[in-house]
């Protein structure tokens, strides 16, 4: 592909190159291309609503969401037990009363602002308009500026940056406690905790180095936000990348660990050191949890049982082989293995970690918890007791669990995603099964991706549905599927301006000349069956991630469709190696 | 030779790849181009002979030189005083002779060696072959297998590398008079190295890391027993990180830059006497100015005062300083001072370049100054007494090349220029020629006549020279002369029968005038072998522009070397472009006036100075196509490169800058040329290409090694980001662990490189 890649380079060149070359009439027309080239790769703008993003309210299964921001804003409340929907404000009456607060109109025809919160009670919201902050009694619509105080304690109230990447960016926030009273963030390579309401701090470690560093990165809270464990990482012996500034006035060396999600280090090079502590907020001091005598391992903390009795926490093998659930005793830091996962390749790959927060879904009480694993070959969920014995599985088939979408401890149900069929082994579909692992039934209908976002209550969800020539759509539902209503649809008319047509999904053979592989084709907008195009492979091909994008505006495809549009026929296809397919592919 | 070969495999592959195309012909006309161009980049191998290097002997005036070496080596003999010429050597007796001694026919076909020391008057020889050392009785040709040093014994002889420099030539150990030591450094320290087999001793103890002596530029006293040397104080001068990238992982070296460290603080180089018996150390007093440049030139014949150059931080100030090398007290002998800079870069790349030259008695010397806008030689005496001047003019003196004092001259080597009548080459101001004038400053005469630039080797007994000479349309000669310029007899003369085959024809040398209307500039065009004047052309620059060097060649093959320069420029012509080098105002060798134009404002005047030499070329030469010129250079040439584009985008549409500065924060010796950056903040600012980013309208390739010491990686960088600040499209081409100095490896890539570049996007 190297050479393809090249040529259209070098065809590139010549199209943009500043020499008139004689068919004028040729360039014009790839001018145009170009042009919608650049359209294309703001397709996402063409793309208007579908989605909704829920703010649940105090009954669990009530919420608000915003539509139209900026230039039309309306914040609408939906109750799906009374199966309404309705705005939550009176617009003009805000406008006024800002106006008149601010000395200027507002722009817009709608709310000016899409974000707020409720005061205690729900008796009032406090929101900010152009950098200021406002409180408006709901009753009487009055609006006054928030105090100082009040907008010093709501600031402190914020996780506060601890850590950049190496290009400069946060990454690593200040880790609240569930009462939202202390503040676990990392200074110098220490660990520190903020209060928040005096903004106080306090320093509870002093051997923090450049090379031996605190970390609240995964660090997690009690419920009773008394405790939390958190990571010491020690980097000596782990080799070290340079970044180098090269745009000062003399350039500068900064040594950095190889920071991406899923490495730590370099191939064959050891990785850093882990060790897990266990801090007593009210006692300040530290208990170091036993992970055992591995140096090189990999250990993520899941968090509490509920009863905060023990500490869970995954550990895993450097090479992946090997996955434990462990569960430490906070006062004592003697810790065992509830569960081992084994096998001959890996555990998820790298894809573990960023399944760390799915594998484990602690349940009510003492009802033990859902674990997640592909140990028969496919993804599968299975219900455990705190011995770490099995109590039943839950799923089974060919077919991959996608993962937890929530559960219903009450009503005992497991919330889970699932494609409906081999054949369309993408997509993505709400099941629910109950707790004995009786009584699976589907949820959704309509082939492609439904993304799921339950109320707290776990009576309703919503279900957005779309697909690769599918605009988004937004339905509420009731937790056994039934339709409340339709909230939003996708307005995609802006599309007929660029001439879209929805990709060519394809099916063909591996290299192997059996397994069936999945794929789309981009076309240009002007797509000539009688002419020859020159072809693109998107590829990524890395064994962790699937390239080909599932939804109607995937981010995964948007950069290939827009390149399409410049005369060429882009493809992208999951080859073997890659997820969603079960463990054999 | 291995160009036939390489031909032949480009001629092949070029054949393969292309029978595709629609216009046959024309495109295997371009392929036969290509296998041209890789042809003429060899061109400095075609030329065979035209130069000498003379071995003298012991009556001054004779000298042997070998020729054809290695296959054919001759050695011959010239005896000057009976202008005879012949083979010192019989050959066949000694391979002969040889070959019983050996067991086996010596290598090749003449002499098996090109080399070898006298060792009893000059009627025994010694000389080794296959690593063996033979002992020849000249006269009667008996040869004895003498004893052969171990290698211990030959490296005990011969100074080693104490320091190795970035993209610098390396330190090396210094000998003493008496040939008993080697001044060497070991931990930071001096040492001493014994020439026979005693130890090695330390000299000095309190030398650390970053505040270390030096032997560099080291001079020993005249009876052997004290040392002049610097220690010098780096702590506070910023490094360079090279990163290997190419490692496992990463690593990063930090160096010390030569020329390449930034505007930081300098190094602080403290002069130092050191007895080399006492171990005393006497600190020289050169001033409380923490930032100055040092040179030491040398002890007086009686050992009684070191004599050193102290130059200020912003060159406007030169002494010439005696030290008393018992109490460190200095006085000044004279000074110079100019408006802009008293003396250049070749300060610290060639040194003093025999500015400064003794006169027997030690008492008075020879002085080289510009004081009245042209080199010229001075006669002083030790005082500062200013004797008198020897030469006067509109001419520079290029560099003193000898005195004869028994006879009273004074030779020295000048470039010409407008007034001087009794100039035999007028109005080639590059040419140089030598000259001698008599220490009363009378009797001036031109002794060489050959337009072109002549290059002199004079005898010990200063009554005979050797005069290599050429010029771009003449391949080198090499001439013996009597010292007052009667010719003798022509030793060498180059053969160039192989450039008939590649259809060679000298390049059309030029005169423009500058942007000014008044100044004339010189410069040369090379045209493709199969040039056609009906055709239309896209031009090719080559450009330096750089204040302390002239591009344009006027000897047969280019003195800088051969690379990204003029001989360069001749082979891309041949890909079907008209290509030309010229040197604007700005640059040296014309004078002071002439070069002082770009003095504190470098990146003003040079490129109009090159767009109205391209604009004057084409007005007379239609073949020349104005809206397909391209430029190219390396180093600062790669600044000009790039300005070239930034700076007159209408005129240049392609630019290929070769490890190039882009801005002119790139190490002191800049300001030499700008003057000090909080002086002339405003003019550094306007010199810096990444501020013009934005004007980037044509093509531009960036090409970069990563362990660059002299225009570091950083320069790249802070280009790039300009270009993608501005949303400028640009190439690159990154040569990991490459220096500014390429390897042959690289140098062939970046060759192939601009070929592609230029046809790609000029489209000869």
């Amino acid at each position: 592909m190297h050479t393809t890649l090249q040529n259209l380079a070098f065809l590139f060149v010549l199209g943009l190159g500043f020499f008139a070359s004689p068919g004028f009439a040729q360039e014009a027309e790839q001018s145009e291309r170009e042009a919608m080239y650049y359209r294309y790769l703001e397709f996402a703008s063409y793309v208007k609503g579908g989605t909704v993003e829920p703010h649940w309210m105090a009954d669990g299964s009530s919420f608000w969401y915003a539509e139209g921001a900026p230039e039309n804003t309306v914040i609408w409340k939906v109750d799906p037990v009374a199966n309404t929907k309705a705005p939550m404000f009176e617009n003009v009456g805000i406008r006024k009363a800002l106006t008149k607060i601010l000395g200027h109109e507002i722009p817009g025809e709608g709310l000016p602002f899409k974000d707020f919160e409720f005061l205690e009670g729900q008796k009032g919201v406090s929101f900010s308009v152009e950098g200021q902050y406002f409180q408006m009694k709901l009753d009487t619509y009055e609006i006054t500026k928030t105090p100082a105080d009040l907008l010093k304690e709501k600031e402190n109230r914020v996780p506060k940056i601890v850590g950049y990447d190496a290009a400069g960016h946060p990454y690593i926030f200040e880790v609240p406690s569930p009462d939202g009273r202390w503040f676990a963030g990392i200074k110098n390579n220490d660990l520190w905790l903020r209060e928040a309401k005096e903004n106080s701090n306090d320093q509870l470690t002093t051997d923090g180095k450049d090379l031996v560093k605190w970390s609240v990165e995964g660090a997690k809270w009690s419920a009773d936000s008394t405790r939390f464990a958190l990571q010491k990482l020690n980097y000596n012996g782990v080799p070290m990348i340079p970044i180098v500034d090269w745009l000062g006035a003399m350039e500068e060396v900064d040594w950095v660990p190889v920071q991406s999600s899923f490495s730590r280090t370099k191939v064959g090079q050891p990785l850093p050191s882990i060790e897990l502590y266990i801090v007593d907020v009210a006692y300040r001091t530290l208990t170091q949890v036993d992970t055992g005598k591995e140096p090189d391992q990999h250990v993520h903390i899941i968090g509490w049982r509920n009863d905060g009795s023990e500490l869970l926490f995954l550990r895993a093998s450097r090479t992946l082989r090997k996955l434990e659930l462990m569960a430490a005793n906070p006062n004592t830091g003697v810790s065992r293995v509830l569960l081992i996962e084994t096998r001959e390749s890996f555990v998820y790959g790298i894809n573990l970690f960023f399944l760390f927060e799915s594998i484990f879904r602690h349940l009510d009480g003492n009802a033990g918890f859902i674990w997640m694993s592909e140990r028969d070959g496919w993804n599968h969920l299975y219900h455990y007791d705190f011995h770490g014995t099995l109590v039943n599985r839950l799923t089974e088939g060919k077919l991959p669990v996608g993962g937890i979408e929530g559960v219903d401890d009450k009503r005992s149900f497991v919330y889970f995603s699932r494609p409906e069929a081999r054949e369309r082994p993408y997509d993505k579909h709400l099941y629910r099964v109950s707790l004995t692992g009786k009584g699976m039934a589907q949820l959704t209908e309509g082939s492609g991706q439904h993304d799921i976002q339950f109320s707290p209550s776990m009576l309703f969800f919503l279900d957005t549905h779309s697909s690769l020539d599918i605009s988004p759509v937004t339905y509420l539902r009731r937790a056994d599927g039934t339709l409340v209503q339709t909230l939003t649809k996708a307005d995609v008319s802006a599309l007929e301006e660029l001439k879209w047509k929805p990709p060519e999904e394809f099916v063909v053979k591996a290299a192997d000349g059996k397994t069936n592989l999945y794929g789309i084709i981009y076309k240009p907008f002007d797509f000539d069956l009688n002419k020859k195009y020159p072809v693109i492979d998107s590829v990524y091909g890395c064994p962790h991630v699937n390239n080909v994008p599932r939804r109607f505006s995937d981010w995964r495809g948007l950069e290939e469709q827009a390149l399409a549009q410049l005369g060429f026929v882009v493809f992208k296809v999951d080859a073997r190696g890659t997820p969603k397919r079960g463990k054999d592919f | 030779m291995f160009f036939p070969k390489q031909t032949f495999s480009i001629l092949l592959l070029i054949g393969l790849t292309l029978t595709a195309g629609s216009v046959h012909a024309q495109e295997t006309s371009q392929s036969e181009r290509e296998a041209m161009y890789y042809q003429y980049l060899e061109f400095r191998s075609y030329v065979k002979g035209g130069s000498i290097q003379p071995n003298w002997m012991a009556d001054g005036s004779s000298f042997w030189y070998a020729e054809g070496a290695p296959a054919n080596t001759v050695i011959y003999k010239v005896d000057p005083r009976v202008n005879t010429k012949g083979p010192l050597f019989d050959t066949a007796r000694l391979r002969q002779a040889l070959t019983a001694l050996l067991g086996q026919e010596p290598p090749y076909q003449g002499l098996p060696f090109a080399e070898f020391t006298f060792v009893d008057g000059e009627k025994v020889v010694q000389f080794a072959v296959e690593d063996k050392n033979f002992i020849l009785q000249l006269d009667s040709y008996t040869i004895t297998q003498a004893l052969s040093a171990s290698e211990e014994e030959k490296k005990r002889l011969v100074p080693q590398i104490v320091r190795k420099r970035l993209d610098a030539p390396p330190v090396k150990e210094i000998l003493s008079p008496d040939r008993r030591w080697f001044a060497s450094v070991k931990d930071h320290n001096l040492w001493l190295r014994s020439t026979n087999d005693r130890p090695s001793m330390p000299i000095t103890t309190d030398g650390i890391k970053d505040y270390e002596w030096d032997v560099d530029g080291a001079e020993w006293s005249p009876d052997s027993f004290k040392l002049a040397v610097r220690k010098v104080d780096y702590r506070k001068v910023a490094k360079l990180p090279i990163v290997h990238w190419l490692k496992a992982t990463e690593e990063v070296e930090w160096v010390q830059s030569d020329t390449g460290e930034g505007m930081g603080p300098m190094p602080q180089p403290k002069l130092f006497i050191v007895d080399i018996l006492s171990k005393r150390q006497v600190q020289l007093d050169t001033g409380n100015d923490p930032d100055q440049h040092f040179y030491l030139l040398g002890w007086r014949p009686d050992g009684s005062e070191l004599l050193f150059l102290r130059k200020s931080r912003d060159h406007k100030k030169l002494d010439l300083m005696a030290a008393d090398p018992a109490t460190g007290a200095t006085r000044v002998i004279l000074t110079e001072t100019q408006k802009t800079f008293v003396i250049d870069w070749s300060f610290l790349v060639f040194k003093w370049l025999r500015r400064f030259t003794w006169l027997e008695d030690g008492k008075k010397f020879l002085w080289v100054s510009e004081r009245d806008g042209w080199k010229h030689i001075y006669l002083y005496d030790l005082e500062g007494n200013l004797i008198r001047r020897l030469t006067q003019g509109d001419f520079p003196v290029v560099r003193i090349e000898a005195v004869d004092e028994k006879k009273g001259w004074v030779y020295f080597t000048a470039h010409g220029e407008r007034q001087r009548p009794f100039d035999k080459a007028q109005g080639k101001p590059y040419d140089i020629q030598l000259y001698r004038v008599n220490l009363k400053g009378k009797s001036l005469s031109m002794l060489t006549e050959t337009p072109g630039q002549h290059m002199i080797q004079i005898a010990p007994s200063k009554e005979f020279f050797l005069d290599t000479h050429s010029s771009p349309d003449r391949p080198p000669v090499v001439e013996l002369r009597a010292a007052d310029g009667k010719l003798f007899q022509t030793l060498s003369q180059a053969n160039i029968d192989v450039l008939k085959d590649l259809k060679w024809s000298p390049p059309e040398e030029f005169v423009v005038k500058a942007a000014n209307g008044t100044t004339d500039l010189y410069g040369v065009l090379y045209k493709p072998y199969d040039f056609n004047p009906k055709k239309k052309y896209p031009v090719i620059e080559v450009i330096y522009a750089g204040p302390q060097f002239y591009e344009v060649p006027h000897t047969f093959t280019h003195p800088h070397g051969f690379d990204f320069h003029a001989e360069h420029g001749q082979a891309l012509a041949q890909l079907g472009f008209i290509v030309f080098v010229v040197d604007g105002r700005g640059t040296p060798g014309r004078g002071k006036e002439f070069q002082d134009v770009v003095y504190g404002n470098i990146g003003r005047h040079e490129i109009p100075d090159h767009v109205a030499a391209l604009h004057q070329l084409a007005e007379t030469r239609p073949y020349m196509d104005l809206g397909r010129v391209g430029i190219f250079g390396k180093s600062l040439g790669g600044y000009f490169s790039l300005r070239a584009l930034l700076f007159a985008p209408d005129v240049y549409h392609v630019g290929i800058a070769i490890a190039p500065a882009t801005d002119l924060y790139i190490g002191h010796w800049i300001e030499a040329y700008m003057d000090l950056p909080e002086k002339n903040k405003e003019a550094y600012e306007y010199g810096s290409n990444l501020r013009l980013a934005e004007n980037l309208r044509g093509k531009l390739l960036l090409i970069q090694g990563t362990s660059d010491g002299n225009a570091p990686f950083s320069q790249t960088m802070k280009m790039v980001e300009a270009l993608i600040r501005t949303d400028k499209p640009y190439d690159l081409l990154v040569l990991p662990e490459e220096t500014h100095y390429f390897t042959d490896a690289a140098t062939k890539y970046i060759q192939e490189a601009i070929s592609r570049y230029f046809q790609e996007h000029l489209k000869p």
